[in-house]
C-alpha cells in the first residue's frame, strides 16, 4: 500500500490547485454578473474572419 | 441623487434633456462614467447597447453588468459627451440614471466574495476529509492496518484545521459580536461546536482513539455555508431591486444662475434663496414660494389629499409635489436639510429608533436550545466520571460527543432554507423584501393600517358619472387632449381617439377654454363654467357650450378593484384594518365605507400617523403599514412592519421593510401568506431538527455514538429540512 503515500497527496494537491484557480475566478470579477454571463453566451460578437 | 427627471404617477412625459456629466470621473483624458439602465435584461438588450456605444469613436469601452443593470462607461475627450452617450441609450428604449454608488455600498459585492470563497474552502475540505474518512471506515471493517487509519485522520487533520479556521470566520465573527453585546445567537452553538469538534479529534487522534470527527465538522461548514451563501444572494437581489428603484427616482433641480444659465445640480446642493425651474410634470425639488407661474399642484405624495391644489405666486410649496399643468420658478425658502422633506426624514429615524428590533426566531430558539443541550452535556460527564469508574477522559469525550450530536446544523439550515425559498418565490411575483427578518416579522401581524391615495385608490382620479350625451363626452374628451391634468386624463378615457381641439386655453386650477362657432367651449370647476356648484361634497366637473345646457360629470378617486377584496382577506383571518389619511373626511368616510374599515381616520398629518401607529403598539399590537407616500414615511418606519409600492415616494420605499409592485395591492395579502407559510415551514423545519437530536442525544450520553452514526444523522437532518424547505415556493393560494 506505498503507493497511497504517494496518491492521496497528490489527490489532495491536485484538489488544493482547483481551489487556487476558484480564487483567481472569484478575484478577476467572474461571479459578479452571474445574469450577464449566461446571457452574453448567446451574442454574436466575434465575427467571422474576413474572405481572402 | 441623481439628474433623471421623475416623473409624478399622474404624469408621466417628463421631456427635456437629461444632464449626467456631473457624475463624470475623470483620469487624464480618459473618462469614466457609471449609469443604472433600467429595463435591460436579456443578450439582445446587451447586444444592442453595447454595440451602439462601441460604435462611437471616442468610447473605449462599453460593459453593461446585467446582475446590478450597471453600464459601465469609459472614453476620451469631454466630459460633456456624457450627456450624449446617455442620450445614445434612452433613445434605444431604456431608462438612465446615473450609477449612484452611495445607494449600492461596494460592501455587497465585497460580502458576496467572501461567501463564496468560504463555500469553496469548505467544499474542498468536506469532500477530501469525507472520502479519507470513508477509506478509515471501510478499512475498520477489512482490518487496514492501523499505520494508515492515523496516516489518512492526520492529513483530515492538515486539510480540517485550516478550512475551518478560514471558513469558519463568518460564523466566529458573529458569535463573538453576539457574545460581546452580551446576547446570544444561533451562530455562538455553531462556533462552538465546530471548535470543539476539531480540538476534540485532535485530541483523540494524538491518543490514537477512535472518535475522530473531522468529517462532521467539515461537513456541517460546508451545509451551513451553501445555506447562508444562498441566502445572501438572494437577499442582495431583492435589495439591489429597491436600491434601483431608488436611483431611477433620485432627483435633480434645473437652478437659475444669475447670469441666465440654467444648471442641473443634485438636490442636495440646493441652498435657500437659489430660484429653480420647475417644468410641467416635474417634483418640486425643495419647499419654496412661487416666484412666476401658475399651475395646479399635485399633493397627494405629500400630504395624502387627493385632489391638486392651484397655486400662484407667492403661495408655498412643499418637496415632492408635483407640478401638473404649467411650468412654475420658485425661490428655495430652505435647503434640502430643512425642508419638509427634511422633517418626514427626521421623523422616520426617530420611528425607527423606537421600534427596537425584533429578535430573530433562529436566535430565539438557540436561547433555549444552548443551555439546554449544555446542561445535558455536563450532566453526561458529571454521570459518567461520578457515578461510573470510567475515568475522567472517558468521560470528558462522551460529554462532547453530546455536544457534537446535537449540532445545530439542522437548526441553522432551518431558517435560511426556507427564507431562500420564499425570498424567491416572492421576487418572481415582484414582491422586494428590503429588512432581511420582514417575512418573520409579517407573519406575526394582528392589526393593518392602510394609507388612502395610491394605496387603496389608484391615486388617480376617474370619472364615477358620465353624462347622457355622447357629443359632450367627445367634447370634453377633445379637450382634456390638451391637459396633463389627472382629471382631463380621466375624461379622455371616455373618448380616447377624439382629436385634440385646437387653441385650447388652460386656465390653471380654473379649467379649460377653447373658441368654437358662436362663442366659447369651457370645460372645468362650476365657477368657472359661470355655474353654481351642485354638491360640494364631490368633485364635479361642467361642460358648458353655446346652445346647449350644461353637462356634469363626476370625478372621484375611485378604490383599487381589488381593495374591498384585500380588506376582507385579513379580516376573514382576524385581522383588524384601520383607514389612515391625510385627506378631508369625506372622501375618507366613503372610501371606508366602500371597500369595508369600520375604523378610520381623516386629515392625519405624519406625525399623527406615526402617533397613531405608537398607540397601537403601545397596546400590544403588531402593525403591518402599507402606504406609500412620503407622509407615510414615518409610520412606515415605526409600523411592526411596513409595505411600500414601486410606484410610492422613495422616501416611503426607504421606510419599508417590503416593496409591493406598482399599483398591485394584491400582492400584499400574497406576502403575508407566504411569510405565513414560511413561518410554518420554520417551524416545522426546527421541530424536525430537534427530533432528530432528542433521538440521538441519548445514544451520545451512554457513549455510544461513533464518527459514521454522526455523520449519517448530520446529513439526514439536514436533507430533511431541507427538502422540507422546497415547499415555502408552493404557488400561492387563496386559502394558505
Amino acid at each position: 500500500m506505498d503507493v497511497l503515500l504517494f496518491l492521496v497527496p497528490i489527490a489532495l494537491a491536485l484538489g488544493t490547485l482547483g481551489l487556487a484557480a476558484f480564487f483567481w475566478t472569484l478575484r478577476a470579477g467572474q461571479y459578479d454578473d452571474l445574469d450577464g454571463a449566461a446571457a452574453r453566451v448567446l451574442l454574436d460578437d466575434d465575427s467571422p474572419e474576413a474572405a481572402p | 441623487m441623481s439628474l433623471a427627471y421623475a416623473p409624478g404617477a399622474a404624469v408621466e412625459e417628463a421631456s427635456g434633456p437629461r444632464s449626467v456629466h456631473g457624475f463624470v470621473e475623470s483620469e487624464g483624458t480618459s473618462r469614466r462614467l457609471h449609469l443604472l439602465v433600467e429595463g435591460a435584461h436579456c443578450a439582445a438588450c446587451i447586444g444592442a447597447i453595447e454595440g451602439r456605444l462601441t460604435a462611437d469613436p471616442c468610447v473605449t469601452g462599453a460593459r453593461l453588468n446585467l446582475a446590478l443593470r450597471r453600464l459601465s462607461l469609459e472614453w476620451q475627450g469631454e466630459a460633456r459627451h456624457a450627456d450624449a452617450l446617455a442620450g445614445a441609450v434612452e433613445a434605444l428604449g431604456y431608462k438612465v440614471a446615473p450609477f449612484d454608488p452611495a445607494h449600492l455600498a461596494r460592501l455587497d459585492s465585497d460580502t458576496g466574495r467572501e461567501w463564496l470563497r468560504a463555500l469553496a474552502i469548505s467544499a474542498f475540505a468536506s469532500s477530501n476529509v469525507m472520502m479519507l474518512s470513508l477509506a478509515v471506515w471501510a478499512g475498520q471493517a477489512q482490518d487496514m492496518a492501523p499505520g494508515t487509519q492515523a496516516l489518512f485522520q492526520w492529513l483530515a487533520a492538515l486539510v480540517t484545521v485550516p478550512a475551518v479556521a478560514v471558513a469558519g470566520r463568518p460564523f466566529f465573527r458573529s458569535a463573538l459580536r453576539a457574545l460581546r453585546a452580551g446576547r446570544s445567537n444561533i451562530d455562538v452553538p455553531i462556533a462552538l461546536s465546530l471548535l470543539l469538534t476539531v480540538l476534540i479529534s485532535l485530541i483523540e487522534l494524538a491518543r490514537q482513539g477512535r472518535d475522530v470527527y473531522f468529517d462532521s465538522a467539515t461537513a456541517l461548514l460546508f451545509v451551513l455555508l451553501v445555506g447562508r451563501t444562498l441566502d445572501f444572494r438572494v437577499r442582495a437581489r431583492s435589495r439591489r431591486a429597491v436600491e434601483r428603484l431608488l436611483m431611477l427616482k433620485a432627483q435633480g433641480a434645473a437652478v437659475c444662475r444669475e447670469d441666465g444659465t440654467v444648471e442641473v445640480l443634485p438636490a442636495s446642493a440646493i441652498r435657500s434663496g437659489m430660484v429653480v425651474l420647475v417644468r410641467a410634470g416635474e417634483r418640486v425639488p425643495v419647499d419654496g414660494t412661487v416666484l412666476e407661474g401658475k399651475t395646479d399642484l399635485d399633493v397627494g405624495i405629500v400630504t395624502g389629499e387627493s385632489r391638486p391644489q392651484a397655486v400662484a405666486p407667492g403661495a408655498l410649496v412643499l418637496a415632492g409635489s408635483v407640478a401638473l399643468t404649467a411650468p412654475l420658478r420658485i425661490r428655495a425658502s430652505a435647503g434640502v436639510a430643512d425642508s419638509h422633506l427634511a422633517d418626514i426624514v427626521r421623523l422616520v429615524e426617530r420611528a425607527e429608533r423606537t421600534r427596537g428590533s425584533a429578535v430573530a426566531l433562529a436566535d430565539r430558539v438557540a436561547r433555549i436550545w444552548t443551555p439546554v443541550i449544555h446542561g445535558v452535556a455536563l450532566a453526561t460527564l458529571c454521570g459518567w466520571w461520578l457515578l461510573t469508574d470510567a475515568g475522567f477522559a472517558a468521560a470528558l469525550l462522551h460529554a462532547v460527543s453530546v455536544l457534537i450530536i446535537a449540532c445545530p446544523c439542522a437548526i441553522g439550515l432551518a431558517v435560511p432554507a426556507v427564507q431562500v425559498v420564499a425570498t424567491g418565490a416572492l421576487l418572481k411575483r415582484g414582491i422586494l423584501l428590503r429588512a432581511g427578518d420582514a417575512l418573520e416579522r409579517l407573519a406575526r401581524i394582528d392589526h393593518v393600517v392602510f394609507d388612502k391615495t395610491g394605496t387603496l385608490t389608484s391615486g388617480a382620479p376617474t370619472v364615477t358619472s358620465w353624462p347622457d350625451d355622447a357629443e359632450a363626452i367627445r367634447l370634453a374628451a377633445a379637450l382634456a387632449a390638451a391637459s396633463r391634468h389627472p382629471v382631463a386624463r380621466a375624461l379622455r378615457a371616455g373618448h380616447p381617439q377624439a382629436r385634440p381641439l385646437a387653441g385650447v386655453e388652460e386656465i390653471p386650477g380654473e379649467g379649460l377654454r377653447a373658441p368654437c362657432d358662436g362663442g366659447e367651449v369651457r370645460l372645468g370647476r362650476a365657477a368657472f363654467c359661470g355655474l353654481a356648484p351642485l354638491d360640494a361634497a364631490t368633485s364635479e366637473v361642467w361642460l358648458t357650450r353655446p346652445g346647449h345646457r350644461p353637462v356634469r360629470f363626476l370625478i372621484k378617486d375611485a378604490p383599487r378593484p381589488e381593495a374591498a377584496r384585500v380588506v376582507a382577506a385579513f379580516a376573514a383571518a382576524g385581522v383588524p384594518a384601520t383607514l389612515l389619511s391625510g385627506d378631508r373626511p369625506g372622501a375618507v368616510a366613503r372610501l371606508a365605507a366602500a371597500v369595508g374599515i369600520g375604523e378610520w381616520q381623516a386629515d392625519r398629518r405624519p406625525g399623527d400617523k406615526l402617533a397613531r401607529l405608537e398607540a397601537l403598539r403601545a397596546v400590544g399590537r403588531r402593525v403591518l403599514m402599507a402606504g406609500d407616500g412620503l407622509n407615510d414615511a414615518p409610520a412606515l418606519a415605526g409600523a411592526f412592519v411596513s409595505a411600500s409600492f414601486a410606484h410610492g415616494a422613495p422616501a416611503s420605499q426607504s421606510a419599508a421593510d417590503l416593496v409591493l409592485p406598482s399599483g398591485d395591492l394584491a400582492a400584499l395579502p400574497v406576502a403575508w401568506r407566504t411569510a405565513r407559510r414560511a413561518r410554518g415551514l420554520i417551524l416545522q423545519n426546527l421541530i424536525l431538527a430537534a427530533l432528530y437530536n432528542m433521538a440521538l442525544i441519548p445514544v451520545a450520553v451512554l457513549g455510544l455514538v461513533t464518527p459514521l452514526g454522526a455523520a449519517i444523522a448530520m446529513a439526514a437532518s439536514s436533507l430533511t429540512v431541507t427538502l422540507n424547505a422546497l415547499r415555502a415556493g408552493a404557488p400561492d393560494r387563496e386559502r394558505g
